[in-house]
């Protein structure tokens, strides 16, 4: 028995590929964009004082809400917005260097708020979820 | 011309950095390797390298914070697909958000603020349980440092995703939906992604958590501190 061989994949539809994707990603990209234009108009004209990024986000969920589903290519552009938005934050994380000085005069109460309060009240929420959810989550 | 090659070198690094530690996160699969600590420590190095201010590589990779835009807002989507799970547990999910949302906020807060630390950080301290993008927009708002918050949400979730499991094992709580929601409401993201690797209803209630406590505390802090 001959084991058919796999056609080989031509450099044509490869490149089709990578474009429709970058395509798709480009299109889902521009809309969420445009979600976070009109949540930053809204904050300026009407003076909220709430992040624009949130106000942009609730307005989008809205959308999706009285649509009632999400169209394919916004589903497909958050994939990699959402799975790599920490490479987002690297121009941000960078800026700590400007605060060296004062996180190290005060490393203890860091440590304490960053180790101590996080882990207690990752225990306080856990026995709370524990006692409202019940056994539906054994 | 200068300014371009720059723009094209600092995307260039950031993004080679980027790939190689994500790469390595997804083989070993541990917090403490999220690819954020070696990309930021490739660039740090890049920066002393090259003599490049902090104010000039972040104008150098404008395109990266311009893509947190679109970013924060597509935080929309699975939101939208965990409305079925907050449907059918409504109040058993959102009773154990709301408190625990308070709680890292306010014990973070009061341990800085006992401490006597400066005002600028304690502001910051009550956005480090909340998804980034969130946690900077609103730490800017309420007179936090936006930087520092980007810092403090990735180190709380990584002392979440690390220790979070250990500790319901000691407190002998082998329930999952309990534990996605503690992982995602108090380390978002990080959280999330080690939730992922415990179940599917751990995934779904983590990232579930983390979204609607990203909604109410960037909705209520600005309100309470503006």
């Amino acid at each position: 028995m001959t084991i058919p061989k796999k056609a080989p994949i031509s450099l044509l539809q490869s490149t089709k590929k990578v474009l429709s994707s970058l395509g798709i990603f480009a299109a889902g990209t521009s809309v969420f964009s445009l979600f976070y234009l009109l949540a930053n108009w809204l904050v300026l004209t009407f003076q909220l004082s709430f992040p624009v990024g949130l106000v942009g986000c609730i307005g989008c969920l809205l959308f999706f809400i009285l649509v009632k589903r999400i169209p394919n290519f916004m589903v497909r552009a958050s994939k990699p917005l959402l799975g790599h938005m920490s490479l987002f934050f690297v121009p941000a994380v960078i800026a700590i260097v400007e605060f060296k000085s004062s996180l190290a005069e005060h490393w203890i109460a860091m440590l304490l708020a960053i180790f101590v309060a996080t882990l207690l009240a990752f225990l306080i929420t856990l026995l709370i979820a524990k006692y409202t959810i019940g056994n539906a989550g054994r | 011309m200068n300014w371009l090659l720059m723009s094209l070198l600092s995307l260039g690094i950031t993004l080679i950095a980027y790939t190689l530690f994500y790469n390595v996160f997804l083989k070993y699969r541990f917090a403490l390797l999220h690819p954020i600590i070696g990309t930021s420590a490739v660039c740090f190095l890049y920066m002393h390298v090259f003599s490049i201010s902090t104010k000039e590589f972040q104008q150098y990779t404008a395109l990266l914070v311009w893509l947190l835009w679109p970013a924060t807002v597509a935080l929309a989507v699975p939101l939208y697909t965990q409305l079925h799970l907050l449907r059918s547990l409504h109040w058993r999910v959102i009773v154990p958000i709301l408190i625990g949302g308070t709680l890292a906020p306010v014990l973070s807060w009061s341990c800085v603020a006992l401490l006597d630390v400066d005002g600028q950080i304690k502001m910051t301290m009550l956005v480090k349980s909340i998804t980034t993008p969130l946690a900077m927009q609103t730490a800017e708002l309420i007179g936090g440092i936006s930087s520092l918050a980007a810092v403090l949400v990735i180190l709380t979730g990584i002392v979440v995703a690390v220790f979070g499991p250990t500790i319901a094992m000691l407190v002998k709580i082998d329930n999952q939906i309990a534990e996605g929601i503690a992982m995602g409401t108090v380390g978002h993201a990080i959280a999330t992604a080690r939730a992922a690797s415990i179940s599917e209803y751990c995934l779904a209630l983590s990232s579930a958590s983390l979204c609607i406590n990203g909604l109410v505390t960037s909705l209520m802090l600005p309100i309470l501190f503006k």
